[in-house]
């Protein structure tokens, strides 16, 4: 049982406030869903919760993150690597390197420093890339790789760090729709589903609807709201959210959100 | 990232290359020596003209082996730090700094010793002057690109003063100053300093390897994964240059290899930077004796200067495995 708890956050940026005072808690079985405008803040504040803020991200002093009670500033990089892990918008690929290769750079928290992966690195590393349809993929450059691939490779280097809390920026960014809900699905079904505290920015109303338990709202003014999918996702609020109607419709028996 | 076979074949064949090309080095010049001769100037003390020869060529191929290492393993830790693959040694303008200096020696005519310690002097500041205006006023820390267009703008600066001072010079000094400034091992002695500085490095380096391999992918993703990067940047730029330092003080600005041999090591499949450094070392050493001994035997008893030569090897070498890697992807 893991818990990634935010008391009293402020983010700003030069003069813009992000949010304020921002409490909330992202625990084990939990599937938050991050939703705001462009730039309303949502990845700074996924990456402060991470401890890898940017130098420009001033975050107020009595503001407390604390991973387990303990606040994370006191936790080694390391082994914060090991317990908690962040999927970027996208990865680096300056010099080239194999899916294999990148996909094993998600292990190094855990390995020493004179280690190499063994049999069971590689299994792990196997079996996820398999699990997200790039079995074949191996060998080949990741520069040659669609986005959609690129996406899944970064998820792939993600879940073979292995840790309890996955912080995801625009998981099914660049993907079909087809993926789209398998990864979602993947992420938010048992057994997974049990043992990860799981907090994805998403641009997908829809998607966030389904897939998460509970949703974060970043206003435009440092406003937020947090809590239960149900209470917090109403057409009123999104409206608000980004500055645009938007409406509830019900179609199949299911209600979607589409903008007026 | 797999240690697997081919690493141990690659890692051994620069062993025997590197050993290999010490003994041609021994062996190739102007005046003949013989295998025997290099064999009695190591096993005996007596001091005939063929085995003066040899001790002279020894010290002249181990100079080149230790620039050729410092240059490679200089490059390969800037390409990680700049995350560019086109970063060398001299792209922060370090060796601007001690061409400067080393050509004021030259035109004033000071002695080597001091024409040494002047240009290792100079590439101390051209690294000081690239550390402090890259931190910025707010004196907050660094970030690559900010790094590479101070490096850049100012290696331009120096260059513009080493025009100036070529265009003042006496004439017949200019001859010395060009040598200088292409790369030039004639004057070298024994480089016990040097690789003292190249051991090190290569240890200190290596005890960095691992976190090089996450921080060559993104600085956040490295933090993200555990490394602390503003640390690791850090030790980077000071080992880095403290290598150009050494070499350039010990041979001048000699291209090509700082650029060309972490990319040769790379092609070759080596992505690991505990595989990589070592064997960039060994090979840049291998590439630099042989250029070395080539530039001093091409046009005997005419020498050219190292760097034309490196030119000469690097390029091709570069674009065909360029070419062949291409074709495999």
């Amino acid at each position: 049982m893991s818990c990634l708890s935010i008391n009293n956050l402020s983010l700003k940026i030069a003069d813009r406030t992000l949010c304020e005072s921002l409490s909330f808690e992202i625990q084990t079985g939990q599937n938050w869903g991050i939703l705001g405008k462009n730039g309303a803040g949502k990845t700074t504040l996924l990456h402060t919760l991470a401890g890898i803020p940017s130098s420009s991200t001033i975050i107020n002093p009595q503001a407390s993150i604390e991973l387990n009670n303990v606040p994370i500033q006191q936790i080694k990089y390391r082994a914060l690597a090991q317990q908690l892990g962040i999927l970027l918008q996208d990865f680096q690929d300056v010099f080239p390197s194999s899916v294999l290769d990148t996909a094993l750079i998600g292990r190094h928290p855990h390995l020493k420093a004179w280690q190499w992966p063994d049999a069971d690195d590689f299994n792990l590393v196997r079996t996820l890339l398999a699990q997200m349809g790039l079995a074949d993929y191996e060998q080949r450059n990741t520069a040659s790789l669609s986005g959609g691939e690129r996406r899944r490779l970064g998820l792939v280097t993600l879940l073979a760090q292995q840790t309890d809390i996955l912080l995801l920026d625009e998981p099914v960014n660049h993907l079909d729709i087809a993926h789209q809900h398998q990864l979602l699905n993947y992420l938010t079904t048992s057994p997974f589903r049990q043992q990860h505290a799981i907090a994805m920015v998403m641009h997908d109303i829809n998607l966030a609807k389904q897939y998460c338990d509970h949703i974060l709202l970043i206003y435009d003014n440092g406003k937020t709201q947090a809590g239960k999918t149900e209470e917090v996702l109403t057409a009123k609020n999104l409206t608000e959210v980004y500055g645009y109607p938007i409406t509830e419709l019900i179609a199949d028996k299911q209600s979607v959100f589409i903008a007026k | 990232m797999l240690k697997n076979f081919s690493t141990y074949w690659l890692i051994g064949f620069l062993i025997v290359a590197a050993i290999a090309s010490l003994i041609t080095a021994l062996l190739v010049g102007s005046s003949n020596v013989s295998f025997n001769d290099v064999l009695h100037t190591i096993f005996s003390q007596q001091a005939s003209t063929q085995q003066l020869i040899v001790q002279l060529r020894l010290e002249r191929a181990l100079a080149a082996f230790v620039t050729g290492g410092l240059l490679a393993l200089a490059g390969a830790l800037m390409q990680v730090l700049i995350r560019n693959p086109l970063a060398d040694p001299y792209i922060l303008g370090i060796s601007g700094g001690a061409s400067v200096a080393a050509l004021l020696a030259i035109m004033v005519g000071l002695p080597l010793i001091v024409l040494t310690a002047s240009a290792f002097a100079g590439a101390l500041f051209a690294m000081l002057l690239v550390f402090l205006l890259s931190r910025g006023l707010k004196n907050t820390h660094w970030n690559p690109t900010r790094l590479l267009l101070t490096g850049i703008i100012l290696a331009a600066g120096w260059g513009a003063i080493i025009s100036f001072i070529l265009t003042f010079s006496p004439s017949n000094r200019v001859h010395s100053m060009l040598f200088w400034l292409m790369g030039d091992l004639s004057y070298s002695h024994l480089p016990t300093l040097s690789f003292v500085i190249l051991l090190s490095g290569l240890l200190l380096s290596l005890l960095l390897a691992r976190s090089l391999n996450v921080l060559i992918r993104g600085e956040q993703f490295a933090r993200s994964l555990g490394v602390a990067t503003h640390q690791l940047q850090w030790k980077l730029l000071v080992l880095a240059s403290l290598c150009t330092a050494t070499a350039v003080t010990q041979a001048g600005s000699i291209g090509f290899i700082g650029l060309v041999v972490p990319h040769l090591i790379r092609l070759a499949g080596i992505q690991d930077h505990r595989i990589l450094l070592p064997a960039s070392v060994l090979c840049g050493g291998t590439l630099l004796t042989l250029a070395d001994t080539l530039s001093r035997s091409l046009f005997s008893p005419i020498q050219i200067p190292v760097g034309i030569v490196t030119a000469l090897i690097g390029i091709p070498l570069f674009l065909y495995l360029l070419h062949r890697s291409e074709a495999h992807r």
